[in-house]
């Protein structure tokens, strides 16, 4: 897919205007599960979207490498996601602190074995499942939620996604341990409760 | 399961970075090791492990924006073709001059 943003993007920054609608489509589809996984809601994620889009489509013209623009878009998006939660209800920041998700702190819950051996290994995600990681990823503080997103979620290798969030490779890896203990410390109370 | 032993608590902080290959060997020669005796830091990088594939495979749900509207589309291209008639050269030298022109 990215392999394809860039072709578009070339050819768009290039000012061809029979591919300003193949970029567009391929840009929104790239980015509709980062901005619904951020925002929660669909019709945020659309506003996001579109917020992107007109930015993304303003200053395309100075992408200095059109291979970079899936960061690029991304980095986009993150700054309309963040102007979006100061106008709206998106958490408020804070910050994720090692000692909260240690295994002994909190609940105090440990998984069950069994449990975790239940989940589907390969298969795809029911949506129950589904929606409990979505729920898990979206009570994460944004910056942290971001940096699980583009890494784990969408995949973007950790130059990437440093480049995307604006942060050096030591924030990234430390938001993106904390987000991952975040999210399983509540998928096993959900584990264990079920 | 409770982890009480120090070794566990300082090697908590590396379990991304060793499931991610990114530790030197020495490092996660050490988690290894650690993980060989002790079977509640196993079980835990393991559900680590588990909930970082689940995320990895959220990327293979669909999930697809509605059609782009009209008036959405619009607003793009309006967009896109002002930023084309300004020469990107033009823009980047207002940027950089100290002083508007007029100012001089």
């Amino acid at each position: 897919v990215s392999d394809d943003l860039a072709t578009l993007a070339a050819a768009v920054k290039g000012g061809d205007e029979s591919a300003f609608e193949a970029f567009a489509q391929a840009a929104r589809r790239r980015l509709y599960r980062f901005g619904q996984l951020m925002c929660g809601q669909r019709e945020d994620a659309e506003d996001v979207l579109q917020d992107t889009l007109l930015t993304a489509f303003r200053s395309l013209h100075r992408l200095k490498s059109p291979d970079a623009v899936q960061a690029w878009l991304f980095r986009v998006a993150r700054n309309a996601c963040l102007m979006k939660r100061r106008r709206s209800k998106f958490a408020p920041q804070r910050e994720l602190s090692l000692e909260e998700l240690m295994p002994e702190a909190g609940d105090g819950a440990q998984p069950r074995v069994e449990e975790w051996k239940a989940l589907p290994e390969k298969s795809a995600l029911n949506q129950e499942l589904r929606d409990r990681l979505s729920a898990a990823i979206l009570t994460l503080p944004p910056l942290y939620r971001m940096t699980l997103i583009l890494r784990d979620v969408e995949g973007l290798s950790p130059e990437e996604a440093a480049q995307a969030l604006g942060v050096n490779q030591k924030a990234l890896k430390m938001r993106l341990h904390r987000a991952r203990l975040a999210v399983r410390k509540q998928l096993a109370a959900y584990l264990e409760k079920r | 399961m409770k982890h009480k032993s120090q070794k566990c608590l300082r090697l908590f902080a590396k379990l991304s970075g060793f499931l991610d290959g990114e530790l030197s060997k020495t490092e996660a020669a050490a988690i290894r090791r650690h993980l060989a005796d002790c079977r509640n830091c196993e079980v835990f990088l393991d559900t680590l492990r588990q909930t970082v594939e689940l995320c990895r495979r959220m990327h293979t749900t669909k999930a697809a924006p509605g059609p782009l509207k009209a008036a959405a589309r619009r607003q793009l291209l309006a967009a896109w073709r002002a930023a084309k008639i300004t020469p990107p050269d033009a823009t980047l030298r207002r940027a950089r001059s100290p002083r508007p022109p007029d100012a001089r």
